[in-house]
């Protein structure tokens, strides 16, 4: 598991059996991508989720570095390459919020 | 918005601050002896990769040449450069304007549920 | 942000160019200078900063702005008016003034206020570029 700060806090709510619970969660978050298959790991599609916010930022810090090192740095390039992290950040927040409050439902029906 | 429009926007933009690059370096050289002005050209090979699709528009570049305008055959004319400077300022900050609003949009998405 | 400091570097060149024709003005009637002789007429001499391959139309790299190369002083030759009485007066009783152009330094002036107006707008418009990027997402 990476040491991704949002990866920390999906981790202290991980769900134990993930395939138990696969077609509930799926629901829940929403329909899948046009042609992808129907049962991938739900732990995947978080794991790539949380790659893509980490590149994101990886991405949007080098450009902040050019910037400050570059005067020639164009600012609307750095600026739209922090903001589309922040902005993947806060997907996954929210998808793991609604992972979060659908696990609980779901615990909370078996007892 | 979709995201070929938001990519093409950014490309825009990077051609916009070019222009306005070059036009500064115009007016910076009036003064300058034998001085031929440059030029920043993106909209028509913009025009054609959008049409192409988004690694065409991906590879999309501002291009600098010398600008063979015989407007400024006789070197520097500092009111052409003035309006273009003018202009190319207007065009970026319509377009940073329009880039926000995808982005608050896409952002209210993300929020909601 | 590279467009506002190429505007400035043309601000820097241009004042610097009214410094020496205000000069030249101000010594209209100087007959003579610690060299010898009447005050000459100087000229700025500027161009692109550094390398010239930016002028190929390669890439933005090649954009520095510009900067003062140096003065020298116009091959103008003195003109001569016949005043015996005065100490600068030569054996013929005639004085050497500075052979200085009014009318091409008040164009040189007026060429020059414009181009340096000029560059306020670009770095201005520039500079409004840059301030309005900043604000974007919001």
């Amino acid at each position: 598991m990476s040491t991704h700060p949002v990866a920390a806090i999906a981790a202290t709510h991980a769900v134990t059996e993930p395939d138990a619970l696969m077609p509930a969660l799926t629901q829940a978050t929403g329909p899948s991508k046009a042609g992808a298959p129907t049962h991938t790991s739900f732990l995947q599609m978080i794991s790539d989720g949380l790659d893509k916010v980490g590149q994101k930022a990886a991405d949007a810090d080098a450009q902040v570095k050019a910037f400050i090192l570059d005067d020639s740095m164009p600012p609307h390039r750095v600026i739209y390459a922090l903001e589309q992290s922040q902005m993947s950040l806060q997907m996954m927040l929210q998808v793991r919020n609604k992972v979060v409050e659908d696990y609980q439902d779901i615990m909370r029906m078996q007892l | 918005m979709s995201h070929l429009t938001s990519v093409m926007a950014l490309k825009a933009l990077d051609g916009l601050s070019e222009r306005a690059e070059v036009t500064s370096e115009n007016i910076a050289n009036a003064n300058t002896p034998g001085y031929r002005p440059l030029k920043v050209s993106f909209e028509d090979s913009l025009r054609v990769a959008a049409d192409q699709g988004m690694d065409a528009v991906n590879a999309v570049q501002p291009k600098i040449e010398r600008d063979n305008d015989p407007a400024e055959a006789s070197g520097v004319r500092l009111d052409l450069q003035m309006a273009t400077a003018s202009v190319t300022s207007a065009r970026y900050a319509a377009l940073i304007q329009i880039l926000s609003l995808q982005m608050q949009h896409a952002r209210m998405a993300i929020g909601s549920n | 942000m590279k467009a506002m400091e190429i505007s400035m570097s043309g601000l820097d060149v241009e004042w610097r160019r009214l410094e020496v024709i205000a000069n030249n003005l101000a010594n209209a009637n100087t007959v003579s200078t610690p060299d010898g002789g009447p005050y000459r007429a100087m000229r700025l001499l500027s161009g692109p900063k550094t390398s010239f391959k930016g002028h190929m139309g390669t890439d933005a790299s090649g954009l520095n702005g510009v900067a003062v190369y140096g003065m020298e002083a116009e091959d103008t030759p003195p003109h001569k008016v016949h005043e015996p009485g005065n100490p600068a007066a030569d054996a013929n009783g005639d004085v050497s003034y500075p052979g200085i152009d009014h009318a091409a330094e008040m164009m040189l002036m007026i060429k020059t206020s414009r181009a340096y107006e000029a560059n306020l707008v670009a770095m201005n418009a520039a500079r409004e570029m840059y301030v309005k990027s900043l604000d974007m997402g919001h």
